[in-house]
């Protein structure tokens, strides 16, 4: 059954390989791609204007679902979900979800970074929101 | 259970019987392990994920548990929508249709009720234990006499208890170098009493830490009601109709009673007779059978579930450690807290089982930084989930619409129990103590119908009045209509019930065949 206002096939491709390319830093493997598109299907997850312009505009997709975390990224952030549910059950990126053993130096490294990090995305989110007025 | 009690009796099961469907995960070997597939296989989208995104379900549909979407896990929940409509306000029911209930799904915790836990019954300890008893031989439970044997009952016939992951044993050594000062605060810690086997066991296998919890039911290890009712139909005690959804009944005078069904696959209806009527549909849709059989819209009756509070704990020492193969999605350790006059009873359990991207989206950093805090720490997390002990409120309730929607309702959720956040607040010094870290700002307290121990809903008493069943499990003002699950509890105790809604069933069922000649 056709979604009235579903997303063309191309237009979730192209969302697809930009949240990828963001996220993984490569182009998705084709299977992800066509799950992705039958999931969003599935889903009946229509166009979304603030994944729209982060596609269009090539934002960090990242630091702006941060930045507008709540309702106004809610369609954004389900898409990355979609996302992640596809890459996360695939040995090629067992080692980005589950860390291999780290002594307490390491660990304590690591949860440093990613508050740090998550600082720096969630300060690029704001300034990403201002400049392109994203919402 | 029941069943198992009537022998030499006719017994006609009718049931509506979903049945696992074909799935991926069925191509993983019997003893595969999750963390060793996830890593090695190439592509586990089939099992884990599914041909048609089921575990993707949570993100466009009302959410489920994350035990009950999978694949290999849907048809436990499928098409309880459409078989028995709910209307709900401050309540979120789950209802299964297969073979065997929930408990295709369940945790498999299994704790006797105390005394104290039978305090508003109108039955005793006495007449449930020969039915404990025998449900531990004939199930095979594991777990050990330990500091929770006074809560739990008798520790006899218990199978050696599961293997305990490094930060359960983490746990219980804290806790057992530190016992006064728990004491002190009313906790006492054990290991889990769980339905699982950890030897053979009347020709089911032990089980093989393959922490497919979240993917695939029918592990043979993990005890499911299927499995007995196999027993009896192979054995010929047991006739079992499937496929039958019970709409209501009526008693016939001189007789016995006739029960309508609807044929699911062919759209009629059917009348089945029998001398007696023993409904166990679960606690909501028993109660809608005989609200829908008494042409009953009005009557609203009482609702219980165990309130929840579920709390994070972390151990430093095994942060960035690999996922130990041993941390399984079953119950590891139980925990007891006597807390303001009430006995309050927790499980803890591993918290690897479910998809990374389930609890991913959940964490408050950036996604990237949520991937990497959690692939740190998840050996060293686990996760006390508390059950709360729960009383009659008249305004919590069950009725039935005149459409035959069930109209669920919840407005007190911690009617009859204590604080929970206070409950809380008072174990977790003692967690720190013993290294392990919680926050009370980190615990979530689910919704009313997420603890799944539906009750209450046709209270047993000693002078029962309409709605309300006699202490043998009669229905008032019926001569052959009982009813044989949680709907029977005055009470819930903060004890899982499932163990005792199998007890008091075949208690039941023994005083109809002594009855009935
Ligand atoms: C994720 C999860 C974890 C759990 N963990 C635990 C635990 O650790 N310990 C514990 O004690 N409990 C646990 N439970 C709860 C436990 O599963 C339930 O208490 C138990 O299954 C109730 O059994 P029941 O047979 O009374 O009802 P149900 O399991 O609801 O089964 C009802 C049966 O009746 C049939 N039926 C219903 N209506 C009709 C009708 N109109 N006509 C014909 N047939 C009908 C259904 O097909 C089904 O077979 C858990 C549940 C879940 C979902």
């Amino acid at each position: 059954m056709q979604v009235p206002n579903e997303q063309s096939g191309e237009a979730l491709v192209a969302e697809v390989t930009h949240l990828h390319r963001s996220f993984f830093g490569s182009d998705p493997p084709v299977e992800v791609v066509k799950r992705y598109v039958s999931a969003n299907g599935l889903m009946r997850v229509g166009p979304d204007p603030l994944t729209d312009r982060v596609v269009a505009g090539h934002l960090d997709p990242e630091a702006v679902e941060l930045a507008l975390r709540g309702a106004a990224s809610a369609i954004l952030r389900k898409k990355i979900q979609t996302l992640f549910y596809l890459v996360e059950v695939r040995s090629a990126y067992y080692p980005y979800f589950f860390t291999s053993a780290k002594g307490p130096l390491k660990v304590v490294a690591g949860m440093l970074h990613a508050g740090l990090y998550t600082l720096r995305q969630y300060l690029k989110g704001k300034w990403l929101v201002l400049r392109y007025h994203l919402v | 259970m029941a069943a198992r009690a009537l022998v030499g009796k006719r017994v006609l099961m009718l049931d509506v019987g979903r049945q696992p469907v074909a799935s991926a995960v069925d191509g993983l070997p019997r003893n595969a392990n999750l963390y060793e597939q996830r890593r090695t296989a190439p592509d586990l989208f089939g099992p884990l994920i599914g041909e048609n995104f089921e575990s993707l379900h949570n993100l466009h549909q009302p959410p489920v548990s994350l035990k009950l979407k999978s694949p290999g896990m849907r048809y436990v929940v499928d098409g309880a929508d459409s078989l028995s409509p709910t209307r709900t306000q401050g309540f979120e029911p789950t209802m299964s249709f297969a073979t065997g209930g929930l408990a295709n799904a369940w945790g498999a915790g299994v704790y006797r009720f105390t005394a104290q836990d039978l305090a508003d019954f109108p039955i005793t300890v006495a007449d449930l234990d020969p039915f404990y008893d025998d449900l531990t031989r004939h199930i095979g439970i594991s777990g050990a006499l330990d500091d929770t044997a006074p809560w739990f009952g008798s520790a006899a016939d218990l199978l050696p208890p599961i293997e305990l992951s490094r930060f359960a044993s983490g746990l219980l050594d804290g806790y057992q170098r530190h016992r006064d000062r728990f004491h002190r605060i009313g906790v006492s810690i054990g290991r889990a009493r769980n339905a699982v086997l950890t030897r053979p066991h009347r020709g089911r296998e032990a089980y093989q830490y393959g922490n497919m919890e979240f993917f695939r039911a029918h592990d043979p290890a993990v005890f499911n009601p299927a499995y007995t009712l196999r027993e009896l139909v192979d054995a010929g005690r047991v006739e079992y109709l499937s496929n039958h959804l019970a709409v209501r009944y009526r008693e016939v005078e001189g007789f016995g009673v006739e029960v309508e069904a609807r044929d699911l696959s062919s759209g009629t209806t059917e009348a089945f007779a029998g001398r007696t009527l023993i409904l166990a549909a679960g606690a909501l849709n028993s109660a809608k059978l005989v609200l829908e059989s008494n042409e009953d819209y009005k009557t609203r009756l009482p609702l219980l579930d165990n309130p929840m509070a579920c709390l994070p704990l972390f151990r430093p020492q095994l942060a960035g450690k690999p996922l130990d193969r041993l941390d399984s999605s079953l119950g590891q350790l139980n925990l007891i807290q006597e807390f303001d006059g009430t006995v309050l009873q927790g499980s803890i359990y591993g918290a690897a089982g479910p998809l990374r991207s389930d609890v991913v989206f959940e964490l408050p950093l950036a996604i990237r930084s949520n991937v990497e805090v959690l692939g740190l720490l998840a050996a060293a997390s686990g996760l006390l989930m508390m059950f709360y002990p729960s009383a009659p409120h008249p305004e919590n309730h069950l009725s039935l619409g005149s459409d035959g929607t069930l109209q669920l309702q919840c407005r007190y959720p911690e009617a009859g129990c204590p604080s929970r956040e206070a409950s809380i607040r008072a174990l977790i010094p003692a967690f720190w103590r013993i290294g392990f870290l919680a926050s009370i700002k980190l615990c979530p307290y689910p919704p009313m119908g997420a603890g799944i121990h539906y009750a209450g809903t046709l209270p047993m008493k000693d002078r029962p009045s309409p709605y309300e069943l006699d202490p043998d499990g009669r229905l008032f003002g019926t001569r052959s209509v009982y009813v044989a699950d949680g709907a029977c509890f005055p009470r819930l105790p903060s004890k899982n019930l499932t163990f005792t809604i199998m007890a008091n069933a075949m208690r039941i069922a023994t005083k109809i065949r002594e009855r009935v000649l």
